[in-house]
């Protein structure tokens, strides 16, 4: 049986090691879930989206969406035209 | 072969709107991060927040960020900060406050037999780390655990290197006193038992 004073002489001598240990042993192996990266992406890109000039938004409004709106509308009519014909 | 590109590059990048980028940061300091703050917090939840809030702010402050210094020590203070932020609302001091009683009473509900065997003792020095003041515990677990050096972590926390060098002495006399304690009268209960 390990006596006291060697019990406690053997911890002092080791108490940064016990400390390293217990630290070490609480977070072994801990990662964060897989899906946490995916969530962060999406949310930098709400970011990034929120804070486009004010000039870009407005373009995107009135040229862009309406344009690939129109667009598709007009391919969509025009291959359902093509495969009644 | 494959370039490594250095963490001002990438942060750049990241500014640019490139979530590549943004994932090799991620590959670099994921564990590093959220470890510190599993270890803070003690939540596994609150340490996934708390790595999506740190690397969401690369993006929000990359402006301010030197370029020229690695992200790592600049990741640990967000980290730090996140935690601190996180354990002074109201509702997690009570929380938390009900675990160290719990802790404490663990401490002496152990059994001696606990306390020789050696995972009971590394159990035993975490409860006493957890029952430190949160300064003290802080730079315990950025000196031991992260192995970040005096000047390193006088920058993460935000105080002198004097500061950090006595809340590591304190910390340590505290363990210490916490450990005599213990295995004094782990001691005599095994004395006792024998008489």
């Amino acid at each position: 049986m390990t006596s006291h004073k060697e019990f406690q002489e053997d911890s002092f001598d080791n108490l940064d090691v016990l400390i390293r240990v217990a630290l070490r042993e609480s977070v072994a192996g801990a990662e964060p879930p897989p899906h946490t990266l995916q969530r962060i992406k999406e949310r930098v890109w709400k970011l990034a989206m929120a804070s486009r000039p004010r000039e870009q938004v407005l373009f995107d409004r009135q040229w862009m969406f309406p344009t690939v709106a129109r667009v598709s509308a007009f391919y969509l009519f025009t291959g359902d035209a093509l495969r009644i014909w | 072969m494959t370039t490594q590109h250095t963490d001002g590059w990438l942060v750049t990048r990241v500014q640019n709107g490139d979530l590549e980028a943004l994932g090799e940061l991620y590959k670099r300091y994921k564990t590093q991060v959220y470890r510190t703050a599993l270890a803070i917090t003690h939540d596994e939840k609150t340490a996934e927040d708390i790595l999506q809030e740190a690397f969401l702010r690369i993006y929000t402050y990359a402006d301010s960020f030197d370029k020229t210094r690695p992200l790592g020590p600049w990741l640990y203070r967000m980290t730090v900060n996140l935690a601190y932020s996180w354990s002074n609302q109201a509702k997690r001091w009570v929380n938390l406050f009900h675990e160290k009683l719990e802790s404490l009473k663990a401490l002496d509900r152990q059994h001696p037999e606990e306390i020789v065997e050696k995972r009971g003792r590394q159990r035993f020095v975490r409860k006493a780390i957890d029952a430190l003041p949160e300064p003290q515990r802080v730079v315990i677990i950025l000196h031991y655990l992260e192995d970040l050096s005096v000047s390193e972590i006088a920058y993460v926390v935000g105080v002198p290197e004097g500061t950090v060098k006595s809340r590591l002495y304190y910390a340590r006399e505290r363990l210490r006193k916490t450990i005599l304690e213990r295995e004094q009268g782990v001691a005599s209960e095994v004395a006792y038992d024998f008489t």
